[in-house]
C-alpha cells in the first residue's frame, strides 16, 4: 500500500503523506491486534461439548481504560492535524515572486488566467488599474519550480474540485465565491518511467553507439506511448507515432520535444537503463459536475525558472498591449 | 408496562380477508415481512446497477455482455450483417425517434453513455440506502423485532405503521419512474449537490430529478410515522418487568434510530423542498446566481446525512449485539457501556457532518473543529468493538450462520471505522477525499457493516418470521463466497483511493496517471460480478427453505429474549398472555441453572431478578 501514493513534489504533500503514514501504522497495528484477539478467541473458544462459558458481564477497569485510551490517542491524532491543515488552507504564504494564477472551472474545461506583464488581474475597462494585458489558456497551467503559486479558484456553473495529485492539492471550486488556495513544487521534471527492460541489453553491448541509443530512446518512448494509447483507445494522444520529434544531446542525456502536444521528456542513461523524466502533472476535476465530469483534465508543468520565463515571453502578449482590443485576451501572441 | 393493547390474541382477527391479511395488513409482523421483500427486490436491482457501474470502470466503454452489438459494430460502426442482434441495434439507432427507445437513449449499442453512467452511480446509492438498508434493517427489523422483544401485542398505532409501510411502497415507485422520464434520472450523485442539481441546464436531467426529491420527500414521511411508532411503542408498551436496562440491545439501536429518524429527516425533506422549489417555481436557494449559496445545500444534506450513515450502521450493531450473545454462551460484555456508546454516538452523529465538507470551501476553521468531533465519535465506536471481543471471550462459540455474518459484521466494521480516521485527519483528507478511498470506507461501513447485519438479522430470526429453518449448508456457501468476493471488492479501492483514483469517474483510462490501475479495476469488477451472483444463491436459499426448509422449533437456538417465547405462527396480538420480565436479556451460562440460558421470562423459584446488566 506505502508504494501507491503517487510520487509527491510538492512542499506540503511530504507532510501530508508523514500523516498519512502515521495513520497508516497506528490502524495497521490496531487492525491487526483486534483480528488477532478474535481469531484467537475463535479458535480457542469455539464449540466443544460439556464446556460452560465464562459468565461475567464486562469488566470496569477494562472498559475505562479503552475509553480513555482511545479518547487520548484520537484527541492527540486531531490536535497534531491541525497545524499542517492550517498551513495548507489557512495561510498562504506570502513571497516576493509569488505567482498568482485565477483558475475558473466550467463544464468542462478550466480557463488559466495570468495578470499578464504588468501582474494586475484586469479590472473594468474603465478602471485605471492595470492594462488589458491579462493572458487565458484553456487546461494549460505553466508554474515555476520553488516558486509559491497562489490559485484565485472560481467556478461559471456547477461545483468543481481542482486535484493535482502529485502536489496534493485539491480544493472544490464554488460559484459564487473565490477560494484560495496555494502550493509549491519542490520538483520540475520526476521520472515518469524507464526503458530499461527492453534496453538492457543494447545498453550492455559497448559496440553501440550514443547515437543509436538515442535513436533508440525515441522509438521506445513512441512505442510506449503507442501501447498507452491504445489502452485508451487513443482518446488523448500523448505522443503520436507520427508526431515531429526533435532532439537535443545534452551531456548524458537528451531532451525529446514534441512541439505539436507541447510535450518535452528528458531521457537520461542511469544505472543501466533509459530514465524517462517529465515535467507535466494532470489536473483531473474531483466532483461530479456533469456528464463531462470525467475526462474534464487540464495539465500542469512545472518548469524550470528559465523555462518558465521562456514560456512567459513567448507565449504573453507584450506589456504594452493596447487596451481597447480585446483580442488581445484570447489569442496568445508569438 | 401499560396497557394499551389490552385485546387477546385471536380477538376480532380470527376471519381476515386475503387484503386485511398480506395486503393492507395492521399486524407489525406482516408489515415488517413486506419492508423485507421490498428491501430484497430493491436490493437485486441495487446490486444490477453496482454491476453496470463495475462492467464501465474494467471495460470503459465496451458493450455489455448480451445486450451488446458486435465488437464490429462498436469500432467500426458497421454492423454484423449476420448478427440479427446487430441489425436490431442498427435499425433502433436508424429511427427518427431513437431517443424514445430507452435502450438506445441509454445504452447505445450497448454502450452505457456518460449521463447514463451517472444517473447508475446515483440510484445505485439511492436505492441501497433508502430503499434496502433502511426498509429491512429499520422497517422490517424495527417492526418485527420491537412488539415481540419487549413483550407486547402491536405497536402503539397499528394503521400508521400500515401507512409507513405503503408511503415506502409509493416512494419506491415515484423512484423508479425516474428512469422512464425524458432526460433520464437524477444523475448528481445520492448527495445531489447544487447547482449541479439544481438547475436542468447544467446535468439534462428534468424530471429524473424532481421525482427523486418527491420520492425522497414521500419516505421522509414513511420514516417519520415508522419513527413515531418505534419510540411511543418502545417508551409505553414495554412488558411487565422489562425495564429500559433489561432491554434487548436490537430494541436499544433501533428507539436510538427512531429518535435519529424522527430528527433527521425533516432536515432531509426542507432540503429537499427547497430544491424542488429552485428547480421548479424558480427560487434561487442554492444559486448564486439568483444570491443563493450552493453550500447551503450541502450543510443540510450532511446535517442530515451523517445522522443518517448511523441510521445505517446503529441497527447492525445492535442485531450484532443481539445475535453474538446467543452463540457465544456468554451475556454481552459491558451491557450498559454498549447503550451509552449508541446514546454517544447519537449524540456525537449531529455535530460531525462539516467532516464531508473539508474540501467544500467551508471555512478551514471550522474544517478543524469538526476534526476534533469526527475523531471523538471514534471513541464509542471502539468501546463497541472491544466489548465484541470481550464477549467473545471465554465463549462456547457456535459458527451457525448468523453468528458468521455477525463475526463478518464486527470485522469488516472495524476495517471501515479505522479507514474512516484517514479522512477524519483535515491534511490526509485532502489528498484521499473524493477518491476511491471514500467509496471503499463507504462500503465497509455499509455493506461490511450493516448488510452483513441484515444477513445475520435475516439468517437468525427466519425461523421465527416464516417457521422454518434457513439451510445450513447454503447459507455457509453464501456466507463464504460473499465474505470473500466483498474483501476482493472493496479491499483494493483503498488502494485506488491512495493512488488518486477518482471516485464517480466514467472512464478512468481517460487519465494517465491512473493507467496502472486498470488491472486492478477489472480485479474488483470480476469480485463484484462473483459477489453479486453469490446473493442469487441467498435469494435461492430463502424461497427453498420457505418451502422445503425443516420446520423450526420455537427456540431453535435456546435464546432468551422474549419473541423466542411465541409460537409460530404467532398470531396476531403476539402472545396468549403478556409475558412478565424478570432479569435481562442476555444471560447465558448463568449459575443460577443448569442448562446455558435463562429466558427473560423464566421464574427462578429462590434468586431475585439477576443481571439485568447492572454491574
Amino acid at each position: 500500500m506505502l508504494d501507491w501514493l503517487p510520487p509527491n513534489v510538492s512542499t506540503y504533500g511530504g507532510e501530508i503523506d508523514k500523516f498519512f503514514y502515521v495513520i497508516y501504522y497506528i490502524t495497521a497495528v490496531v487492525f491487526f491486534l483486534v483480528a488477532g484477539a478474535m481469531i484467537l478467541f475463535l479458535i480457542k473458544y469455539r464449540h466443544r461439548e460439556g464446556r460452560r462459558a465464562t459468565y461475567t458481564h464486562g469488566n470496569a477497569t477494562l472498559e475505562i481504560v479503552w475509553t480513555v485510551a482511545t479518547f487520548v490517542a484520537m484527541l492527540i491524532l486531531a490536535l497534531v492535524s491541525k497545524p499542517l491543515w492550517g498551513r495548507i488552507k489557512q495561510q498562504v504564504p506570502m513571497t516576493q515572486n509569488m505567482v498568482t494564477i485565477q483558475v475558473t472551472a466550467k463544464q468542462f474545461n478550466w480557463e488559466i488566467l495570468y495578470p499578464g506583464p504588468d501582474g494586475e488581474f484586469d479590472t473594468p475597462a474603465d478602471s485605471a488599474a492595470g492594462t488589458l494585458d491579462d493572458y487565458q489558456i484553456d487546461n494549460d497551467m505553466h508554474v515555476p519550480v520553488n516558486t509559491v503559486v497562489r490559485l484565485m479558484l472560481k467556478s461559471k456553473d456547477v461545483i468543481h474540485s481542482i486535484f493535482v495529485p502529485q502536489m496534493r492539492l485539491k480544493q472544490d471550486m464554488v460559484p459564487g465565491h473565490t477560494i484560495t488556495a496555494w502550493f509549491n513544487a519542490e520538483k520540475d521534471y520526476i521520472l515518469r518511467f524507464s526503458l530499461g527492460l527492453e534496453f538492457q541489453e543494447a545498453l550492455d553491448n559497448a559496440s553501440i553507439s550514443d547515437d543509436f541509443l538515442l535513436q533508440f530512446s525515441s522509438i521506445g518512448l513512441v512505442q510506449h506511448f503507442k501501447n498507452m494509447e491504445e489502452l485508451q483507445k487513443e482518446k488523448t494522444p500523448i505522443l503520436s507515432s507520427n508526431a515531429v520529434v526533435s532532439i537535443q544531446e545534452a551531456g548524458n542525456s537528451w531532451i525529446l520535444n514534441d512541439e505539436s502536444l507541447k510535450r518535452k521528456y528528458i531521457v537520461k542513461k542511469e544505472n543501466g537503463a533509459l530514465n524517462v523524466y517529465s515535467n507535466l502533472y494532470e489536473i483531473p476535476c474531483a466532483e461530479l459536475c456533469g456528464f463531462g465530469h470525467s475526462g474534464m483534465l487540464g495539465h500542469l508543468y512545472v518548469h524550470t525558472p528559465e523555462e518558465y520565463e521562456a514560456w512567459k515571453i513567448q507565449t504573453w502578449p507584450p506589456a504594452t498591449a493596447a487596451p481597447a482590443d480585446s483580442s488581445n485576451l484570447e489569442t496568445p501572441q508569438q | 408496562m401499560s396497557e394499551v393493547t389490552a385485546t387477546k390474541p385471536h380477538d376480532a382477527h380470527a376471519h381476515q380477508s386475503f387484503i386485511s391479511t398480506y395486503i393492507f395488513s395492521l399486524d407489525h409482523k406482516m408489515i415488517a415481512k413486506q419492508f423485507l421483500i421490498l428491501g430484497l427486490l430493491m436490493l437485486l436491482l441495487g446490486g444490477g446497477l453496482a454491476l453496470l457501474i463495475r462492467w464501465q470502470l474494467a471495460y470503459p466503454e465496451k458493450p455489455l455482455p448480451l445486450l451488446g452489438a458486435s465488437k464490429q459494430f462498436v469500432e467500426t460502426g458497421d454492423p454484423d450483417t449476420t448478427s440479427s442482434w446487430d441489425r436490431t441495434w442498427a435499425e433502433w439507432l436508424s429511427r427518427e425517434e431513437k431517443d424514445q427507445n430507452w435502450l438506445a437513449r441509454n445504452v447505445p449499442q450497448g454502450v452505457i453513455t456518460p449521463a447514463f453512467y451517472n444517473s447508475v452511480f446515483t440510484m445505485h446509492a439511492t436505492i441501497m440506502i433508502f430503499f434496502v438498508v433502511m426498509p429491512i434493517l429499520v422497517g422490517c427489523f424495527g417492526n418485527f423485532l420491537i412488539p415481540l422483544m419487549i413483550g407486547t401485542r402491536d405497536m402503539a398505532f397499528p394503521t400508521l405503521n400500515m401507512l409507513s409501510f405503503w408511503m415506502a411502497f409509493v416512494s419506491g415507485i415515484v423512484m423508479l419512474a425516474g428512469f422512464f422520464v425524458p432526460g433520464g434520472h437524477a444523475a448528481a450523485g445520492w448527495t445531489s449537490y447544487t447547482p449541479l442539481s439544481a438547475d436542468p441546464q447544467w446535468s439534462g436531467v428534468d424530471w429524473g430529478q424532481n421525482l427523486w426529491c418527491i420520492s425522497l420527500i414521500i419516505l421522509g414521511i414513511s420514516s417519520l410515522m415508522g419513527s413515531i411508532n418505534y419510540i411511543t411503542t418502545i417508551i409505553n408498551m414495554r412488558a411487565p418487568g422489562m425495564t429500559l436496562f433489561r432491554m434487548p440491545l436490537a430494541v436499544w439501536s433501533l428507539f436510538i434510530v427512531a429518535i435519529l429518524l424522527l430528527l433527521a429527516l425533516p432536515v432531509l425533506t426542507a432540503a429537499l423542498s427547497m430544491l424542488l422549489f429552485d428547480r421548479m417555481a424558480g427560487t434561487h436557494f442554492f444559486n448564486p446566481a439568483g444570491g443563493g449559496e450552493p453550500l447551503l445545500w450541502q450543510h443540510l444534506f450532511w446535517f442530515f446525512g451523517h445522522p443518517e450513515v448511523y441510521i445505517l450502521i446503529l441497527p447492525g450493531m445492535g442485531l450484532a449485539s443481539e445475535i453474538m450473545p446467543v452463540f457465544a454462551r456468554k451475556p454481552i460484555f459491558g451491557y450498559n457501556a454498549m447503550v451509552w456508546a449508541m446514546v454517544a454516538i447519537a449524540f456525537l452523529g449531529w455535530i460531525v457532518w462539516g467532516h464531508h465538507m473539508f474540501q467544500s470551501g467551508m471555512s478551514p476553521a471550522l474544517g478543524t473543529t469538526f476534526m476534533v468531533s469526527t475523531m471523538l465519535i471514534a471513541v464509542p465506536s471502539a468501546i463497541k468493538t472491544f466489548n465484541w471481543l470481550g464477549t467473545l471471550w471465554g465463549g462456547n462459540i457456535r459458527f451457525t450462520v448468523p453468528m458468521l455474518h455477525t463475526l463478518a459484521f464486527v470485522s469488516m466494521f472495524v476495517i471501515g471505522g479505522l479507514s474512516g480516521i484517514y479522512m477524519a485527519s483535515t491534511p490526509v483528507d485532502i489528498f484521499i477525499h473524493d477518491t476511491y478511498y471514500i467509496v471503499a470506507h463507504i462500503h465497509y461501513v455499509v455493506f461490511g457493516g450493516s448488510i452483513f447485519g441484515m444477513f445475520a438479522g435475516i439468517t437468525y430470526w427466519f425461523p421465527k418470521m416464516f417457521g422454518r429453518m434457513m439451510s445450513a449448508k447454503l447459507g455457509k456457501i453464501h456466507f463464504w463466497l460473499t465474505f470473500i468476493a466483498f474483501n476482493c471488492t472493496f479491499f483494493p479501492m483503498h488502494i485506488l483511493g491512495v493512488g488518486g483514483h477518482m471516485r464517480r469517474i466514467y472512464n478512468p483510462l481517460q487519465y494517465e496517471f491512473l493507467k496502472d490501475f486498470q488491472g486492478m479495476n477489472e480485479f474488483i469488477s470480476i469480485s463484484a460480478f462473483v459477489l453479486g451472483f453469490t446473493q442469487l444463491l441467498f435469494v435461492f436459499n430463502v424461497i427453498y427453505s420457505l418451502k422445503r426448509g425443516k420446520v423450526a422449533e420455537d427456540n431453535p437456538w435456546q435464546a432468551n429474549t422474549l419473541e423466542w417465547t411465541a409460537h409460530y405462527p404467532i398470531p396476531h396480538g403476539n402472545f396468549a398472555a403478556l409475558p412478565a420480565v424478570y432479569r435481562g436479556p442476555y444471560e447465558y451460562s448463568s449459575p443460577e441453572v443448569e442448562e446455558d440460558w435463562l429466558p427473560q421470562t423464566k421464574k427462578l423459584a429462590t434468586a431475585p431478578a439477576s443481571g439485568n446488566g447492572h454491574h
